[in-house]
């Protein structure tokens, strides 16, 4: 390590701590090292907006942020509980089994954990609490660990983050996380009818065939919206920045033209909370590409990947300690930071164990997904808790049977390769 | 004194009203410009050239401009690891101290940026033919603006001032006044 980048670790590393915004500091310690180095500082300009300016695919980032908070306006996500609950309802624990469904579903349309927890997560819990007298810590426990599934099922603003940093297909990627995703989901819907029974959860009320066909025809026209997104990108009409674009357009004139629940007022206050989120994602990757040209610089991911073949470590063993590190960061540094500047770190060592590039995106995205629900720094339970104004500590009481079949989940995604690969390898990725 | 200091904070929210609006404005123009392009391109037939660098050039204003005139101080993602833990004038002080270093990096190395920037007058883009340092323009301005205001909360902090525009805000510029 030369004194260059010892010298950007020391400055990101002190800002950060001293509670200065992530991508000020990535800026800071970029033209530090810089500086050191000898080098021309100017190339800050040239990493930052060259990278950007050249990077087409990042626009679907602001685009599905978009989709997703048009969709929590305009109603859908009540659409989508109520045919749900006409789903899976009447079983026991239903508004816990409803809830999972809903975040499943959901998924398919928003790609980040946040707004399906703030979103669809918010209704599951007010309607866990009021119809389902479910506790407040139970209800947001089930709430913040439905809603990791959220960018692992297609659209994944993680994945689009990945694949920009591993030249690998934002296609694959998606195709590669379903099959995971409804994993994730059928875990936790076991783990909610293993629990029901003993903490007495009831199940919903019953309703009439002629309202479950109401319910069911009301999710048909928000179901289009997956269809679009991803038919559209899987069949290769669509470029990922292309569908997300056009998923924003069709969430807009569904809440507006077709429910009507989005007037000019709610129009507005969507785009400029769209706005604000993208903003704030997209300046951390801005920063996340100067400490990225730092490190391909000094080579430390080549020398990171000849340590780890030097130690001949397995893949079985290499994916082993990626995971139960990654768990560990993921509970303290948030999910950009993680993809953009830690991955990319392993991509050498990745591609000369041979392990496939799709298998590693999906399980590490899988993996820091659960760092959002993981205590006492996850970032789902401060979103949740601060918004449903329960307690972190009720919240955890009832969160570690949802947590261990998250990780369980994992632990297959790791080591049975077939789950994430066999639908992109069946599309021909 | 004060009366230029109230006045001086009026008229930055006033600025950063007016920028909420634009960004806002911009952002939804940046949907409907690639929305533009997808029906050109399948529905028309004729791709357009110019509509999808001029949806990167509007994003790169829009993320810079925003981060540095919009997006408030406190929603940025930051980590509270240490900060947090720390008793009220620890805090302070290692808030102040942070600040004032970033901003001091930022604003040292500004001239560096501006020249590098001005540099590229030469280069252009490729659809629009625009002049790149026209283009990049929005980094330097961002990174002023950045500079200036974690300079101005480390001083904020060293009086023992709540920073005007951070969350809660002061129900008035005269209540952070006073």
């Amino acid at each position: 390590m030369s004194p260059a980048f010892a010298t950007l670790l020391v400055v990101l590393v002190t800002l950060v701590l001293m509670r200065i915004p992530i991508p000020f500091a990535m800026i800071c310690a970029g033209f530090v090292y810089l500086w050191v180095g000898g080098q021309d500082m100017g190339l800050v300009v040239d990493q930052v907006m060259n990278s950007l300016f050249s990077s087409y695919v990042l626009l679907a980032v602001p685009m599905f942020i978009l989709a997703a908070n048009m969709m929590n306006a305009g109603t859908i996500s009540e659409r989508l509980w109520r045919a749900a609950d006409a789903m899976v309802g009447r079983a026991r624990g239903g508004l816990g089994h409803v809830n999972v469904l809903v975040s499943i579903v959901f998924s398919s349309m928003s790609g980040s954990a946040v707004a399906d927890a703030a979103g669809p997560g918010m209704m599951s819990i007010r309607m866990m609490q009021k119809v389902g007298g479910y506790p407040g810590g139970l209800a947001v426990a089930i709430t913040a660990a439905s809603a990791v599934i959220a960018p692992i099922i297609p659209p994944s603003i993680p994945m689009v983050l990945y694949a920009l940093n591993s030249n690998t297909s934002v296609g694959a990627l998606f195709l590669g996380g379903i099959v995971p995703g409804l994993l994730m989901g059928l875990a936790l819907m076991l783990t909610i009818a293993i629990i029901a029974p003993r903490m007495g959860l009831p199940a919903s009320e019953a309703m009439s065939g002629a309202e479950i066909r109401r319910a069911l025809i009301a999710a048909v026209l928000p179901m289009t919206l997956p269809m679009i997104l991803l038919g559209g990108i899987w069949s290769g009409i669509f470029t990922p920045t292309e569908a997300a674009a056009v998923g924003a357009i069709w969430a807009f004139l569904l809440s507006a033209v077709v429910y009507r629940a989005l007037d000019l007022k709610g129009l507005w206050q969507v785009l400029r909370v769209s706005m604000q989120n993208a903003t704030v994602v997209m300046l951390l990757i801005a920063g996340a590409f100067l400490i990225n040209y730092a490190v391909t610089a000094e080579r430390l991911d080549r020398a990171l990947a000849d340590l780890i073949l030097s130690r001949n470590l397995s893949p079985w063993m290499f994916l082993l300690i990626v995971n139960l590190v990654f768990l560990a960061l993921g509970c303290l540094i948030d999910t950009g930071t993680l993809i953009l500047v830690f991955v990319p770190l392993l991509m050498p060592a990745v591609a000369a164990l041979g392990i496939d590039p799709v298998h590693f995106g999906v399980l590490i995205t899988v993996n820091i997904m659960i760092g959002l629900v993981t205590p006492p720094f996850g970032l789902l339970l401060f979103v949740l808790g601060g918004l449903s104004r329960v307690g972190m500590g009720d919240t955890v009481r009832y969160l570690w049977p949802f947590l261990i079949a998250l990780v369980l989940c994992l632990g297959v995604i790791t080591y049975v390769p077939a789950v994430v690969l066999a639908l992109p390898h069946a599309f021909g990725f | 004194m004060a009366r230029i200091l109230l006045t001086l904070l009026a008229g930055a929210r006033v600025v950063r009203r007016l920028s909420e609006v634009a960004a806002t404005l911009g952002f939804g123009a940046l949907a409907g410009l690639l929305a533009y392009t997808v029906w050109q391109r399948y529905v028309m037939g004729t791709p357009s050239s110019w509509s999808d660098e001029f949806a990167m050039i509007l994003f790169l204003w829009l993320i810079f401009g925003a981060a540095a005139l919009v997006v408030p101080y406190r929603d940025q993602i930051a980590v509270g690891l240490l900060v947090d833990t720390v008793p009220a004038p620890w805090r302070r002080w290692l808030e102040v101290l942070g600040a004032a270093l970033a901003g001091a990096i930022l604003l040292a190395t500004l001239p560096v940026t501006m020249d590098y920037i001005a540099f590229l007058w030469r280069e252009r883009t490729p659809a629009l033919r625009w002049r790149l340092n026209h283009v990049y323009l929005i980094f330097a301005l961002f990174q002023g603006l950045i500079a200036l205001g974690l300079l101005l909360r480390a001083l904020i902090g060293l009086i023992g001032r709540a920073t005007p525009f951070d969350d809660p805000a002061p129900a008035n510029i005269e209540d952070w006044i006073e």
